[in-house]
This record gives structure tokens, sequence and C-alpha cells, in this order.
């Protein structure tokens, strides 16, 4: 009985928390009394985010210091006469007109009850049982924010996963997910305002149905995301500063400001409306410096904390994006390429295939829309009048960033404006009525029988059930995660076997928010990429040191700086160059040891450097961007110089098309480089069949203990087969996942 | 609004520190070399893998690249097995139409420890598959095993006379 009391103690607190917090902000608005609550709400919540940031900066996000905070917001809401003020001010004048509004309530009322049960059941959705809440977990068992070292998940704006925090703090999981689910119903709250306020209210409340019933918000609203969040700051946004350019008061465009910072702080691609409003002010402004520099500099408040603090653990303020811009050692450019190439198609063959995918299959996009989103089209009629065109254009906006991911809900931040859209050119006679039925009994997830499940394919993303017995923990959380989740039982598998401290490595991950163990997902960052091209080195001969290139000078001479370049432009965009091992040989013909004088460096990505000098045939440095001319390896080999008689440049066939070129700088030479113009000798090697004990031995030393595969991922079943040669063990199955432990190395060891 | 963002980075520099754009050699590492490589326990040995060298005892070449190995009359693997029970004899192979034309119909014993598994006789060139399971007392568990195909026809060249007896892929055990 206690854990739902926890968990709705963690709603509930977060919740009027943020209400609390903006009343200090909406008392300075002129407002409707409707529309005070539900914009305090939103406004509230980016203060608190902010203040959870400094608090997790150090290291003090902790129960009861937000108990303090919260009580002392209380106290000094009460005593300022901010929270009487909720009370005050006019009402809209305009009447929802009763039957509208008893039909929509009729709707409005089971969907609620549905979503209410579904956010407080255990959460196991995708993202949030794995990095969403993965994140906060990690930050509210360090007090503060983790390392972000291992996932670039972490390095993503965060604003409402600490308002996650502050609810998983006191009702764990399933309070975050409610947390979401509180912005869903504001959402819906702000859209019947604006409805209202424009003075079309069942325009409003249709659309507000027409967002609250589509399946992919229903089951998006009810879980650990951020999309709905994002989405209730940018039409919050969009209200306020639809407000200010009525009465231009400058607290509109303060509060304002404070959104669009929360916009990014929110999701970077939730920015763009930022940047609309920031348009819109600049556009409809009689003061257009001043106003303008009012809501950067509100909008700067919120979102300058993610920026330094992304600059400072990486260099790249906007990491994990933009890495050619800013290039560093955390996030791979070729890793962006190719992910971001992946998000703008999901395998959707056709684009002309996408709008269908999105409203009526959402199989490969995950997610739809709903039927009803196939009248979007007709949103466009709204620009005869003034409200569908302001709409419309911050649609435009809040749609921009959905080419470089068509994932269905990366549609959900413009939802609200094309249905509010689509509503008012809809809005005659019975239509809006008619279309939230039919919207709503296409959308509801459990009755009439299957219906959903018959208009949208077996595999789509959607609320399939009413799990209340979960939800009231009557069934145990474990037990029905263990039914419900993979990802649960893989987290519970491997917490029973992996010691804390511990580290694994998978192409995948687990729901990581139930485990308190660290997996390193291969794609997740530089790092565990690296560890993964060890791993594959071992298996796969085209990683092998195969390719020599020896360049034999015609007398040995003192060398104080050799470089080497790539010299090759190729059309393979995931062709990086690859460097195994530099070797300089002396006049004996001897290897000549490396001296910890040398200097190392290279461009791109200096940080892997040492990779290409530590006589690891699995170790290797890799541009991880497209090979182009110009790339370099160098290493300076101090004042006097090495006699040196031939440079080797170990490679392998991964990196076919790339060529080098000898730059070298000799004693006397003034400090200039001279191309050496010798052409390089290549020579092919046999590589030891004992690559894949050779690469766990380097996983090992790297503190990678575990691996955690599939049959059906690449080197997975090679795992299984060959444990012996990789020297590993299976020590745990779960869910068509193995896990293996990685053997300490003994010399001479003999493998069975 | 400055002090704050001034404390913030305060605040955010304190566990941070620049990365480095030029390094010394790291510490250097010892991979395994000849002598102490791991021998490593495989039952099918495929010859287009370089690790297949270290079981072979007689009449198969060693450093060879490709798919497939010219044998000899009798090619030897020596495997070491830690169970014995349900382990099926596997061997692919071929007769070369070149050896045919001077051999005619070969055929084939395959043996577990000197003991006698199965025959197979070829009328004419092609790929062929043996397997058939092992009796369990034909093998020792946790020990070295010998496993061998005879053929009983050689081919000889005419050139330099070397005995050619037929193509081998894969010899090993399945289960």
């Amino acid at each position: 009985m206690l854990q739902p009391l926890a968990i709705l103690f963690g709603f509930a607190f977060t919740v009027a928390f943020c209400c609390l917090l903006g009343t200090f902000v909406v008392r300075y608005l002129p407002l409707y009394r409707e529309e005070r609550w539900p914009l305090a709400f939103v406004l509230g919540s980016g203060i608190l985010s902010g203040i959870i940031f400094l608090l997790c900066t150090i290291y003090q996000a902790r129960r009861g210091v937000l108990l303090a905070i919260a009580v002392l917001a209380a106290v000094a809401a009460w005593r300022s006469g901010a929270l009487q003020q909720m009370r005050s001010g006019a009402t809209f004048e305009k009447k929802i007109p009763r039957p509208v509004w008893i039909l929509f309530l009729l709707l409005f009322v089971p969907f609620s009850i549905c979503y209410l049960i579904n956010s407080m059941a255990p959460e196991w959705s995708p993202d949030g049982s794995s990095y969403h809440l993965g994140w906060v977990s990690r930050y509210a068992a360090a007090r503060g924010f983790d390392s972000p070292e291992s996932s670039m998940y972490g390095l993503l704006s965060q604003g409402i996963e600490l308002l996650f925090l502050n609810a998983f703090l006191f009702g764990r999981h399933s309070a975050a997910a409610m947390v979401h689910w509180a912005f869903l119903l504001d959402l819906v709250w702000l859209m019947v305002c604006f409805g209202r306020r424009i003075n079309r209210p069942v325009a409003g409340l249709a659309a507000a149905m027409f967002v609250y019933a589509s399946p992919v918000v229903s089951i998006d609203g009810t879980s650990a995301y951020i999309d709905l969040a994002t989405a209730c700051i940018g039409f919050a946004l969009f209200y306020l500063l639809y407000v200010w350019d009525l009465n231009r008061v400058r607290p509109l465009l303060i509060a304002a400001g404070l959104l669009g910072g929360f916009t990014y702080a929110a999701k970077y691609t939730a920015a763009v409306l930022a940047i609309w409003a920031a348009l819109f002010v600049l556009w409809k402004s009689r003061d257009k410096l001043r106003d303008f520099a009012v809501l950067a500099a509100m909008t700067l408040v919120l979102s300058t904390p993610w920026m330094l603090r992304n600059a400072v653990l990486t260099g790249n303020p906007v990491a994990p994006f933009f890495n050619r811009l800013f290039p560093n050692p955390h996030v791979h450019i070729l890793f962006e390429q190719q992910y971001s190439e992946w998000l703008r198609t999901y395998d959707v063959k056709d684009p002309w295939q996408l709008p269908l995918e999105v409203t009526i299959r959402g199989e490969k996009t995950t997610g739809l829309l709903g039927y009803v989103f196939l009248l979007a089209p007709f949103a466009l009629l709204a620009a005869r009048r003034r409200e569908g065109r302001l709409l419309l254009g911050a649609a435009l906006f809040a749609l921009a960033p959905f080419p470089l991911n068509v994932g269905t809900r990366f549609l959900i931040p413009a939802l609200p404006f094309v249905a509010m859209a689509m509503a008012l050119v809809l809005d005659f006679k019975i239509v809006l009525p008619v279309l939230m039925i039919v919207h709503a009994f296409l959308g509801w997830p459990n009755w009439p029988p299957g219906l959903l499940a018959k208009v949208s394919g077996p595999g789509v993303w959607r609320l399939i059930r009413v799990p209340w017995k979960a939800a009231l923990r009557i069934e145990k959380e474990p037990d029905f995660l263990r039914r419900r989740s993979d990802g649960y039982r893989r987290a519970r598998m491997v917490d029973s076997v992996v010691k804390p401290g511990e580290r694994v490595l998978g192409q995948n991950g687990y729901a990581e928010a139930y485990s308190d163990r660290e997996i390193l997902v291969s794609y997740q960052s530089a790092n565990n990429e690296k560890l993964m091209d060890i791993l594959y080195t071992g298996l796969t001969d085209e990683r092998w040191p195969r390719l020599a290139w020896s360049f034999k000078l015609p007398q040995p001479q003192s060398i104080r700086r050799v470089r080497l370049v790539q010299t090759f432009a190729t059309d393979v965009r995931d062709e990086s160059w690859s460097v195994t091992e530099v070797r300089l040989f002396g006049p004996d013909g001897m290897e000549i040891p490396r001296h910890p004088s040398w200097k190392l460096t290279a461009k791109p990505n200096p940080w892997d450097v040492q990779m290409a000098f530590d006589n690891s045939p699995v170790t290797r440095w890799r541009s991880w961007e497209t090979a182009r001319p110009g790339m370099f390896i160098e290493a300076s080999l101090g004042g006097a110089g090495w006699m040196v008689s031939r440079v080797e440049v170990q490679s392998s066939w991964d990196s076919p098309h790339c060529r080098v070129k000898l730059l070298v700088e000799r004693e006397g030479g003034g400090g200039a480089l001279e191309e050496s113009k010798i052409e390089p000798e290549l020579i092919e090697r046999q590589t030891p069949f004992w690559m894949r004990r050779e690469a766990t031995r380097e996983l090992l030393a790297r503190g990678v203990h575990y691996l955690f595969f599939s049959p059906d991922e690449f080197a997975g079943r090679d795992l299984y087969e060959a444990q012996s040669e990789w020297g590993i063990k299976l020590v745990g199955e779960e869910s068509g996942k193995w896990l293996f432990r990685i053997e300490p190395y003994e010399k001479k060891e003999r493998l069975r | 609004m400055t002090r704050l963002l001034s404390a913030l980075l305060l605040l955010s520099c304190t566990a941070c520190v620049t990365m480095p754009e030029v390094y010394a050699p790291p510490v250097q590492r010892k991979p395994a070399m000849a002598d102490e490589s791991p021998k490593v326990a495989r039952r099918l040995l495929r010859m287009i893998e370089p690790e297949t060298d270290a079981y072979i005892v007689q009449d198969i070449p060693r450093n060879e690249k490709g798919p497939w190995r010219w044998a000899g009359k009798r090619p030897t693997v020596r495997i070491y097995l830690t169970s014995t029970a349900d382990l099926k004899l596997f061997v692919e192979y071929s007769v070369a139409e070149v050896t045919f034309k001077q051999t005619g119909p070969v055929a084939f014993q395959f043996f577990a420890n000197d003991q006698l598994v199965g025959q197979a006789k070829h009328d004419k060139p092609g790929s062929y598959t043996f397997e058939k399971l092992v009796p369990q007392q034909m093998l020792k568990a946790n020990a070295e095993n010998d496993f061998a195909v005879e053929v009983d026809k050689a081919f000889v060249a005419e050139g330099d006379g070397a005995k050619l007896g037929f193509i081998l892929t894969t010899i090993g055990f399945a289960r």
C-alpha cells in the first residue's frame, strides 16, 4: 500500500512544486483566471528544473533539500500574495457550449483514467526504462550529475529528466512517468483555454481531444518520455507570445523568454520554437531591439547552463551533435553521420509513404497519430484568419526538425498547432463533435475490444491494456515487469551476476533504470565504440593489421619528427583511415623502442593517437570520420633526433583506399617537414590466430569485465561458439541475451 | 544573473579538465608471442582459418590461404575433446576432376583414433560431405584425439612427382 502512496506523493509534490514556483511569475501576467494555473505549471517547471540543475551541480539533489525549498517557496508564495492572486482576475467571457463540454468530458474522463493507470503502472517503456530514467536513477544515487562519459544520452539537455528526478526521489519510476502525464494534461488545458481565448471554444476542445486521444500521445504521454512535456512548453510559449501580441506587457516577454530557454533545456530540437519566438518578437515588436534583448536574455537563463555543462565536459556546447564543428573525444563524427542518416529514414524507403506511416501504420516510425490526422492538410486553410496563420507559422518551426528524425513522436511538438489549426477549419455544425467521437473510439486502447489493434499493425508502439492491479501494486512491481519487459529481466540477470564496479560491454542495453551496474552500449559514446572496435578486431580479419606500408629511407638519417599523411579522397562515406601501429626502425634493422619523451599527435582525433603506438595488434587509431587527404599522425622524437632507417605503418583491409605519404623533419632541418618522396613497399602480413584472446585481454585491461550479446548481433554467435578462443565464459542467459565473463589472462594459458 | 552564471561556470569547472592533444607513448602492450600463444580449443577445423595449422598432424599443408587445401593420402588432425557424447565426425571434401582422370573411382575411410568410423566411395568428381556419429568408446574425454581420412589412391603429378589425395575443406566434429 505504501508504494502507490509514494508514487502519488512524488507526482503530486512535483506538480505542486512547479505550480507554486510558477505563481511567482504568473502574478505579473495579464491572464484570465482559467489560464493561470496551466501556465503557472509550465513556467514553474522551468524554474524547478533550473533549481535542480544547480543542486545537481553541487551534488545536493536530495529529498530533504527539495522539500525545504518547496516549503520556503510555499511560505513566500503565501506571504507575497502570489497564491491569492491566482484566484483573482477576469474569467473568459465566451462559455463552452454545454453539449460539447459534456461530450468532451465523456471522452476525456475515461481516457484520463486509462492514462492515470498506465502512467502509475511500473514504467517499462523502451527509452523511459533505459536512458531517460536510467540517468535519473544515476543522478538520484549520486545526488547530482554523474559522468556522461559512457553515454551520449547523458550529454543531451535533460531539463525534463530533472523534474523526473524530483518525483523519482519520492516515488521512483512511476512517479516520474506521471509527471510526464501531468504535462499532457496541462497541454490539453492550455489548448482548451486557447480555444476560448480566440472565441472558438469548440475548436479548442476538439483540438485538445485530437491530441489527447492520439495513440502515440497516449503511450508517450504516460511513459517517462519527454515529448509531451516539450510540446506543452512549446505551446505555452506560443500562448504567451500570442497574449503579448495583444497586450504588449513586458513580463509576458520575460515569461516567454524563460520558456524559450526551457524548450532547449527540455529537448534540443524543440529549441526551434525559441527561434520562432525571437523572430515573432522581432516581427511584431514596436521596440524591436529592447524586446528582443529581453526575450533573448531570458532564453539564456535556462539554456545556457546546459551549454556550459557540455562545453566544460566535452568541449562541445551542443554535444552530442555538431561534432564536426566542435570536435571532441566523446562522440565520433562518423557515428553522428551514420546515426543521423538512419534517423532520417527509419528504413522507410519511399518518403511519400511517411504520411500514412505516421498517421495510421506506425510500425516503422514507432507510433501512429491516428486517422483524424489524415485531415491535417485542411489545416492549411486556417491561414485565412490571423490565429490560423500564427498557428501554422509555429507548426512550421515545430516541424522543422522532423526531417532529421522521422519517428512519429518527433511530430508531437507540432501536434497542438496542427490540431488547433485543423479544428479551426473544421469548426462548423457537428463535424468536430463527430470527429472527436470517431478519433476517441479509434484511439482507445482497450475497448471496443481490439479496435485500435485492428486499425494498426501488430507491432505498433501503443497502449494495449489498463493494468490497474499493477498500478495499485496489487500485482507486485517486479512480477509485472518480469512478465512484460525483456529489458527488466535482463537487468535483473546482469545485477545478479556482475559485481558493483564491474563493467559490461554490449551492442544494446537493457532497462538500465532498474540496474546499478554500468553497461557500455557500443554506439552511445566514442569510448564504447573504441571498445567494440577492439572486440571486433578479434573476430574479423579485415580489421587485423595485415597491411604494412614500409618506407625505407635511402640511408639512416637523424630524424626529429615523423608525419604520416593520408593522401586519398575516398567516395565511401563510412571508410575512415585507421593505423594499428607506427613503427620506426634503426640502422641495425631493429625497432626503436618508443621513448617517453616522444610527443604524439594526430589530426583529426588526437585523443586516440596512443593506440597507434601501444604495440597492440587489436587497438588502432582511427580518424572516426570519412578519410580525406591531409589527415595525419605525427611523432616528435625530441631535440637530438633518432637514427631512423625505416618507418612502417601497419593498417588493415577496412581502409582499403587509404594511402600514406611520409614527411620527416631532419636534424638541422630548421624545424621544417620535408616530403620524403619514398614510394612505400606494401607487405601483407599473416596475423596470429589468437586475436580473439588478444582482444578480450585488451578489453579487460580497459576495465571491461563482461560481454552482453544476443545470437543475432554481430559477433554474438561466435562468442558463444568459441568461448575458449575468446577466453570468456557464459555466466548468464536471459530473454535471448548472453552474458559472458572475460577470464583473466594467464601467460602460457592453454585454453580448453 | 551574471553572478549566477559565473557561479555555475565555476562549479562546473571543479570536476573537469581540458583534453590534451599531444601525448607521450603509452605503456607498451605485450601481445602473446608464438611461444606463449594460447592453443585454442576447436572441434571443427576449416582450412580457410590460419589457426587450423596448430592441429595438423600430417598430410595437410600449413600456411596456406584460401578455403581449401590439397590433402595427401592420409590427412590427420589432433583435437582436444572435453566430452565425447553425441559427436559426429564431419568432413567436407572434394574429388578433383584432374585427379579423378588419373585415379578413377576412389574410396575413403574415416578414422577416429585409428578406429574405422565409416567409408565412402565416389565414382565421379565433385564435392562431398561425410557426417556420422562417432561411437563414444572410440573417443577419449579430456584428451587429444586423432582423426584421419584415408583415400585409397593418390594422384601423382607428372612433373614433380608430388602425391595429392583430395581437396579438404573442413574436418572435425559437430554435434
